[in-house]
């Protein structure tokens, strides 16, 4: 469960652009144990991530995570959709080739796309050689009401791993 | 139809040889047959003589197209991945299709070069290699030449590996179709075929003949998967699409539409050495021409937002 305790005094923004830190007096929401942008993955069954990427905003980032890019092996191209396109939990958004397999991705979460990673364009490998920071696919906005039930609808990192390892465990099995 | 998408595995070849129908065919199948866990559902097809580029490539980069005007050769493109194919009625098309978590295409491969090895002996020997390509060895002269070509689509409910099976297709047509000249004028992220040089089961063994072949394939297939529920009263059964127009239909326009040969292509730059010595570059994205850099303002003007394809020939006499 996420906790949050609230700051009255001088708040700090992180360095994210190289600014100067500006200090002021704010109230803001902070998630304990965790610097501002710092938010916890929560992952689909088909191995896709979602990360908030501003308290503020509601808006998320979305990718695919490591199990799935190693699955995967080299994509080679990345066919993104267009920003402002609204989609539902577990639409296609996206799709990669990668060695002669072309493979879905499908949104964790109902959304809007507001941003596509141009990067990803001339470098589809990014996916592959950072599935968590660089190789992300899309920014998108979501319903408040979702993201704070996303426990409820995808798993946090320890589930995730758990059910990672069981797929593991079924394969070796077989 | 409702008898063929019943789940269970099964083979069935298609009647037709027309590759926009095959390609509807397949997609149609996947996307509508009551996947089963551990079932593979074969299909068996050919086509006339047709380019199929894979679902990420670039038309003017993998084939000569005017070749193919002049020959009667299908332009297609598939919904897979991979590289170009050059396809008439010498080569097989096989695709193995299955749920999502039963995808192995390493095993659909691994089916096939024992069936034929086991069935012709002596005569050649394939092997598999890391790309996944089927290679046959030619002992004598100590070549190696790919006689597959291997692609695969997945979604979220459903998986297909296809690959092609060269018996006795026409070589001359399949290099000269491939040929493109445009190779070095092209600048773009889509996917590039990896040339190899290819041969025929036929050059081999002259008695391989598609009906034997069907047959050794079919009872070898029904071999390996008898332990699953299997979904035919037969061993294999004939779909005529003709029959089934209605519900291709919407896959058949999509794949013949000038959208999905051509504008579907990933963004590229064309540049052409003109006459007087100029380097023109064109940019086109969703085969619009976006930007032209170098033209004088005539070229501009007829050039400037139209669509590639339908300005190529015209380009190309610059």
């Amino acid at each position: 469960m996420l906790t949050f305790t609230r700051l009255h005094h001088c708040s700090r923004l992180l360095l994210l652009n190289n600014q100067i830190s500006r200090l002021f007096s704010v109230s803001s929401l902070v998630f304990q144990n965790k610097s501002a942008s710092d938010f916890e993955r929560y992952y689909t069954q088909k191995h896709e991530w979602l990360q908030r990427t501003d308290k503020k905003l509601n808006e998320v980032r979305i990718g695919i995570s490591d199990y799935a890019q190693q699955a995967l092996g080299e994509v080679v191209y990345c066919e993104l959709p267009t920003v402002g396109t609204k989609y539902k939990k577990s639409d296609s958004f996206a799709t990669l080739e990668s060695v002669k397999a072309v493979s879905d991705c499908y949104m964790p979460v109902d959304g809007e796309i507001i941003e596509t990673n141009e990067k990803l364009k001339e470098e589809a490998g990014l996916i592959n050689k950072s599935p968590y920071e660089h190789g992300w696919l899309v920014r998108a906005k979501v319903e408040e009401k979702i993201i704070q039930d996303i426990e409820k609808s995808l798993m946090n990192e320890k589930k995730y791993q758990q059910f990672i390892k069981g797929d593991l465990d079924d394969t070796k099995a077989t | 139809m409702n008898y063929f998408l019943r789940g269970g595995s099964r083979i069935i070849i298609s009647t037709s040889t027309n590759v926009y129908t095959n390609l509807a065919l397949e997609r149609f199948l996947a996307e509508n047959i009551q996947h089963q866990p551990k079932s593979k559902l074969l299909i068996l097809w050919r086509n006339s003589p047709s380019i199929v580029i894979g679902r990420y490539q670039n038309p003017y980069v993998e084939s000569n197209l005017n070749y193919l005007f002049e020959n009667n050769i299908l332009l297609s493109r598939r919904y897979s991945g991979g590289g170009t194919t050059y396809h008439d009625e010498g080569n097989l098309n096989l695709t193995i299709l299955t749920t999502r978590d039963n995808y192995n295409r390493r095993k659909n491969l691994e089916w096939l070069v024992s069936t034929i090895n086991d069935s012709y002996v002596n005569k050649f020997s394939l092997h598999i290699t890391k790309r996944d390509d089927i290679i046959l060895e030619d002992s004598i002269n100590k070549q190696q030449y790919k006689i597959t070509g291997s692609a695969s689509r997945l979604t979220r409910t459903y998986a297909y590996h296809h690959f092609t099976l060269l018996i006795n297709t026409n070589l001359n047509h399949l290099r000269q179709s491939l040929k493109s000249n445009d190779r070095f004028s092209i600048k773009s992220n889509a996917t590039e075929s990896i040339r190899s040089s290819v041969t025929c089961l036929s050059n081999y063994e002259s008695t391989i003949q598609y009906e034997t072949l069907i047959d050794i394939l079919a009872k070898s297939f029904w071999k390996q998967n008898q332990q699953t529920k299997w979904g035919s009263d037969y061993l294999y059964d004939y779909i005529d699409p003709q029959l089934f127009q209605n519900q291709l239909k919407q896959f058949i326009d999509e794949l013949k539409s000038d959208y999905f040969l051509y504008e579907v292509t990933p963004p590229f730059t064309y540049t052409i050495l003109a006459h007087n010595n100029r380097t023109i570059e064109f940019s086109i994205k969703n085969g619009i021409i976006e930007d032209i850099k170098n033209s004088n303002k005539d070229e501009y003007e007829k050039f400037y937002h139209k669509q590639f394809y339908l300005m190529y020939n015209d380009i190309k006499q610059l």
